[in-house]
């Protein structure tokens, strides 16, 4: 009678200690979810979340790439850089000629003969121009670099006297938002204006006039609003065709637009407020510091779910009794570190295959490093080579965001990689970066990609 | 589409689920084999949804790896529990 009772008892304790096992399980699987989707919400700052070192200095926009090949002025005060640059080109080709000069070779740019090929017959060129156009029109027919332009005008004609209150600066924070979401705005972040993402001077490169912030703009910057619109995964996907530019230049068009709104939002609010594209400050570092993503190897934002295929307009405003967003880490720097696809994938190799570091690595002459931001602890990439292969190339490019393993379009399967990514250690997102390639992600240069985005239409 | 996919495969668990502790209780299957079997079903459903998600996205490569690596690794565990748990019960 008492065997028998211990041995109900023995069960009964067997049973219940199965049951703590079980109930540790779930609550251990529920404290790592809960921990894997706050790490994919980002690690929030209250810095900067790159080093930045004393040699760093504001950029002087006449040193930005497309502001220099856009500026015959710019280019006849600089001949070094051409020379030092067709040097260069010489080393690694004996065959070059010596003939490349950053303004006058770009004056071609787009302008070249259809090709056979898909991907860059007149279809795709009428593509790309049409998808630039409505950016361009909004612009005043301006490039997206000049400043005081058609809706980045520095007028500040919609203005109104009474300044409204908002209940709290979350609540200013939430209502910004709240309007950018309805303009059509992927994501929006809210920061500080910081003098080191400024550019001081500002460049018209149409005018060959420098702009100063104090003596020219029209208020003192306190706040900078961030507006990310997507570019198509599917066109992207082409690249480095032609066609990359119709979603290149609509998705500018978005952003231009929807920061052109939310400018007059603010001015119908009483607050000065003036749109801008790439002009005024570096887009990638205000995007960083408002939480929308990090920088990456290939140099651009980098955001958790579109990865780099987004294009990013802001809005300077004095209104400042705002919240502004913590800039958020997500993994991506880690990643980046270990995946290096964008540097493979890159036609021209412009992009570092190294660690970040404070210079370039790929030249210390002054004359061919003249647009490098040195001072910040990044990957440092070689934007000239980049630009002279959109002009070999008749087109942009777009390789390093269609090779990225975070550009992927936005499905469930993708935010589960997303979460493993926050976690797991430096070699798991090498064995992630062969993954992509083996389920393929990413391929660059294939013309059926061409080919199947003429056949998507059949989706609308 | 997706939302249909996850309905069926939502069908196929609570079908499979019943049928699991219906042959644990008729053969007498002990823990190893219940998870053995749910990892290995799990997996395929897993790769189905996969592969369905690949096909709508346009990346038909990914639907067919995705059936090769976690299908087949849903086969293989399931394979596994079978001849080596599931059938000395049985």
């Amino acid at each position: 009678m008492s065997s028998e009772s211990d041995k109900e008892n023995n069960t009964a304790r067997r049973n219940f200690l199965k049951l703590g096992v079980a109930g540790a399980g779930i609550a251990a699987a529920a404290a790592g979810g809960v921990t894997i989707f706050k790490r994919m919400e980002g690690i929030p700052h209250e810095e900067f979340p790159l080093p930045i070192n004393k040699n760093y200095k504001p950029i002087d926009q006449r040193n930005q790439i497309n502001i220099f090949c856009g500026s015959k002025a710019l280019n006849k005060k600089h001949p070094e850089r051409n020379k030092a640059f067709n040097e260069v080109l010489k080393k690694e080709n004996p065959n070059h000629d010596n003939g490349f000069n950053f303004y006058e070779t770009r004056q071609k740019f787009m302008k070249g003969p259809y090709q056979e090929t898909p991907g860059y017959t007149q279809l795709d060129r009428a593509l790309a121009v049409a998808g630039f156009s409505s950016a361009r029109a909004q612009l005043g027919g301006g490039s997206m670099e000049a400043p005081n332009n058609g809706v980045s005008t520095w007028r500040q004609d919609h203005l109104v006297k009474d300044k409204y209150s908002f209940v709290s600066p979350e609540d200013a924070n939430m209502k910004i938002k709240s309007a950018a979401r309805m303009f059509g705005a992927l994501r929006c972040g809210i920061t500080k204006q910081d003098n080191r993402w400024d550019y001081n001077p500002i460049y018209d490169a149409s005018k060959e006039k420098e702009l100063y912030w104090d003596k020219d703009f029209p208020f003192k910057p306190k706040t900078v609003i961030v507006i990310m619109t997507e570019m198509d995964f599917h066109t992207i996907a082409s690249a480095p065709s032609w066609i990359t530019d119709g979603t290149t230049g609509n998705a500018y068009a978005n952003a231009i637009k929807i920061a052109g709104q939310i400018s007059v939002f603010l001015q119908q609010l009483g607050y000065q407020a003036v749109a801008s594209m790439n002009d005024l400050g570096v887009n990638a570092p205000y995007a960083v510091a408002a939480g929308l993503g990090e920088g990456g190897r290939n140099g651009q934002i980098i955001t958790p779910e579109y990865g780099p295929r987004v294009r990013i307009s802001k809005v300077y405003t004095d209104f400042e009794d705002v919240e502004y967003d913590k800039a958020r880490t997500f993994g991506v720097a880690s990643f980046c570190k270990n995946c290096k696809r964008c540097a493979v994938s890159c036609p021209s190799q412009a992009i570092s295959h190294g660690d970040p570091t404070w210079e370039p690595e790929y030249s210390t002459d002054p004359d061919y490093t003249w647009h490098a931001s040195k001072g910040v602890l990044k990957f440092h990439n070689d934007a000239k080579k980049c630009a002279k292969f959109w002009i070999d190339n008749d087109g942009s490019c777009s390789s390093c965001i269609a090779a990225c393993p975070y550009n992927k379009p936005d499905f469930w399967h993708h935010r589960l990689v997303d979460a493993q990514n926050v976690i797991a250690p430096g070699p798991i997102h090498a064995f992630m970066r062969e993954m992509d390639i083996f389920f393929g992600y990413g391929v660059v240069g294939d013309p059926k990609l061409a080919t199947k985005f003429w056949k998507m239409g059949k989706k609308v | 589409m997706m939302g249909f996919t996850w309905f069926v495969l939502g069908f196929i668990s609570i079908i499979s689920g019943y049928f699991l502790l219906e042959y644990r209780k008729k053969y007498n299957w002990n823990s190893f084999v219940i998870i053995g079997f749910s990892l290995g079903l799990g997996s395929i459903l897993f790769s189905i949804a996969w592969a369905v998600g690949a096909v709508l996205e346009g990346v038909p490569r990914s639907a067919s790896m995705g059936l090769l690596v976690f299908g087949l690794g849903g086969i293989l565990i399931s394979s596994l529990t079978f001849r080596f748990c599931a059938k000395e019960k049985n």
